[in-house]
């Protein structure tokens, strides 16, 4: 039975391949299969909620720039954007997110969001949550 | 912690810091200096112009013409002008899309010799090709002028 004494190393959750090793809860988020960073905000306030992230810029309508705390290896990591639909569920289709093609850094991560409904006037959904996963610096 | 920036295009960004604690999960405990550092390392871009750190209590504009906010000092103010701009491009393309409806509409009175249906479409036509004009040649001062000289085309 695995000691305490072989704890896993950040190579050992890295790799993903070792049996014989506790993880432990500051070497865990190493582990290919865990999220690198999330981040729960409102559309100009402050964050609800987040892990590894350090700031998100309101650009404008629709376009907010994340950046996280301990960078990404190489640009070569997923990252997903979820609009929250609207109080009343009304705009629960409307809503989509896209990542940024341009801005898609080791550090930093545009999304924009846009609202299908055809509204001239801002539409934007009040809330978005995004999600990371890769290798970190 | 927020922070406020103009980008070299012209807008207005606003930094909304992570939580000290959420940042202190990953990299241990920091001093207010060293939070405040690290945002601004991680989040303002080296060309930001007038990066200024704003009160968690500063309430900013409401949004429904956020491309036409700009910076004055540590204040959020509205460019007039591009909020103008904003508004006369919202009436076009909901102008356009009524003057879709009224062409089909002309169509169908022209085919069947409505006379009094195509004159008062012609009526209608006219009204919406017009709808900006008062936009057009104001000078606002405020939202709210802007918002006055909108003509209500929710009424065709």
């Amino acid at each position: 039975m695995p000691s305490a004494l072989n704890s896993a190393t950040r190579a050992n959750q890295e790799a993903g391949t070792t049996s014989d090793a506790f993880t432990s809860p500051l070497r865990q988020q190493f582990h290919p299969s865990s999220t690198k960073a999330w981040v729960y905000y409102d559309n100009n306030t402050a964050f609800s909620a987040s892990y590894n992230v350090s700031g998100n810029a309101d650009n404008g309508p629709n376009n907010h720039t994340i950046t996280w705390t301990i960078a990404f290896s190489s640009a070569s990591y997923a990252a997903i954007a979820c609009p929250k639909a609207d109080a009343s569920d009304t705009a629960i289709s409307a809503y989509s997110a896209q990542i940024s093609d341009s801005v898609f850094t080791t550090s930093t991560c545009q999304i924009f969001t846009t609202n299908s409904n055809g509204n001239t006037s801002v539409s934007e959904p009040n809330q978005t949550f995004v999600a990371a996963w890769g290798a970190q610096a | 912690m927020r922070i406020l920036y103009t980008r070299l295009d012209g807008g207005l960004s606003v930094v909304n810091a992570a939580r000290k604690e959420d940042l202190e999960k990953v990299l241990g405990s920091l001093t207010d200096e060293a939070y405040k550092a690290h945002v601004r390392e991680r989040s303002v871009p080296v060309d930001a112009i007038d990066s200024i750190e704003i009160d968690d209590s500063y309430v900013l504009p409401e949004r429904e013409f956020r491309d036409a906010w700009k910076q004055n000092g540590n204040l959020v103010e509205h460019d007039f002008i591009k909020a103008k701009d904003i508004q006369l491009q919202r009436v076009r393309t909901e102008r356009d899309l009524l003057l879709v409806k009224y062409d089909g509409l002309q169509a169908r009175a022209n085919d069947i010799g409505d006379l009094v249906e195509q004159s008062r479409l012609q009526v209608v036509k006219a009204e919406l090709r017009s709808a900006t004009d008062s936009l057009k040649a104001l000078t606002p001062n405020s939202i709210q002028d802007i918002k006055n000289a909108t003509a209500n085309l929710k009424v065709y």
